[in-house]
């Protein structure tokens, strides 16, 4: 089981994201995610604080792999602004920096233009 | 032996790219060019009727809103009447889980009278509603856009006074909508190429 933190950024903004995976051993997963542009300016009661909000089930297929290092696509498919469904490819590529911890690099297409993202991965068990 | 080569070979590729992937995504994160500025050229040649280039991307909040800017190519003469009042299609997208032929919203323009013309348009349960907004200035930039709420589309162009068209009955409230990209005609393709910038606001 893992669990992911980091930022994605688009052309519409920088989006934080979070995600929880169940991973086998040859790398393919199914997990949910949440991610949304903070607005940390928000006055009270006025605007949301999480804007664009999406959230959803991703899966992930391995490409390559070695002992340190791994490749793999991933599809985040969900709802975006509650209504509007929303289907987000991936390229990842995954180093382990400790037994338990990984860095993810990540690209991906929204917005019709290319995104850059960044995840900090820990292996809960 | 022949393995351990590749495998080498393949592990000096990933650690390449990785290197390569770091540096760009880094860049790309703390890049510090304004967002959202980037102004895409759709081009619709000659003999065509959709542009290039062809996007595929669905609606992701419950507004549409760009800048667009048109130049001396939206000028144009077709003959007769009935085609050169013909819409030619700026930008919108479809409705809920439906075909744009079903329900849709989108802004078109027609060159006449001299005068680059705007109209609302759109598709509401088969039928079709279109409603005229105002003209603009070659060159000029100017911001429209399309809200979605429970009952209606909302047509904004710069300092126009607001469309509204009602809704069909039949859309869904969660599911894709796909957006619609400049498109010429009507019946006619383009008589020569046509250039029209726009800038997404996401």
């Amino acid at each position: 089981v893992n669990f992911a933190l980091g930022s994605e950024k688009s052309v519409g903004g920088i989006h934080h994201m979070t995600a929880l995976s169940v991973e086998s051993k040859g790398k393919w997963g199914v997990g949910i995610f949440y991610q949304a542009k903070i607005d940390w300016n928000v006055s009270e009661g006025h605007e949301k604080m999480f804007r664009d909000p999406f959230y959803g089930i991703l899966l992930q297929a391995p490409l390559a792999k070695c002992d340190k290092m791994s490749f793999l696509i991933t599809l985040r498919g969900g709802l975006v602004n509650k209504d509007f469904v929303l289907v987000v490819p991936s390229l990842e590529t995954r180093i382990k920096l400790f037994s338990r911890f990984s860095a993810v690099f990540g690209m991906g297409y929204r917005y019709s233009y290319p995104t850059g993202s960044v995840k900090l991965l820990v292996n809960l068990f | 032996m022949k393995l351990s080569v590749v495998r080498v070979f393949l592990k000096a590729i990933m650690a390449g790219a990785v290197r390569c992937g770091a540096v760009f995504i880094i860049v790309l994160l703390i890049g510090c060019e304004p967002e959202s500025d980037l102004i895409r050229r759709f081009t619709i040649y000659k003999g065509e009727h959709y542009s290039q280039p062809r996007l595929v991307e669905s609606l992701q909040s419950n507004e549409l809103m760009f800048d667009a800017r048109f130049d001396e190519t939206a000028m144009y003469d077709l003959g007769e009447s009935q085609y050169q009042h013909s819409k030619n299609k700026l930008m919108g997208f479809s409705g809920c889980n439906q075909l744009h032929h079903e329900n849709s919203a989108r802004f078109t323009w027609q060159w006449v009278d001299n005068q680059l013309e705007i109209y609302a348009y759109c598709y509401v349960d088969n039928d079709r509603v279109e409603q005229y907004i105002g003209t603009v200035e070659l060159y000029e930039i100017n911001r429209y856009s399309i809200k979605l709420t429970d009952e209606e589309y909302i047509f904004t162009l710069a300092n126009y006074p607001q469309v509204r068209v009602k809704r069909g009955t039949s859309e869904c409230t969660k599911g894709i909508r796909y957006m619609l990209w400049p498109f010429f005609g009507g019946q006619l393709p383009a008589p020569h190429d046509v250039h029209i910038d726009i800038r997404m606001h996401y």
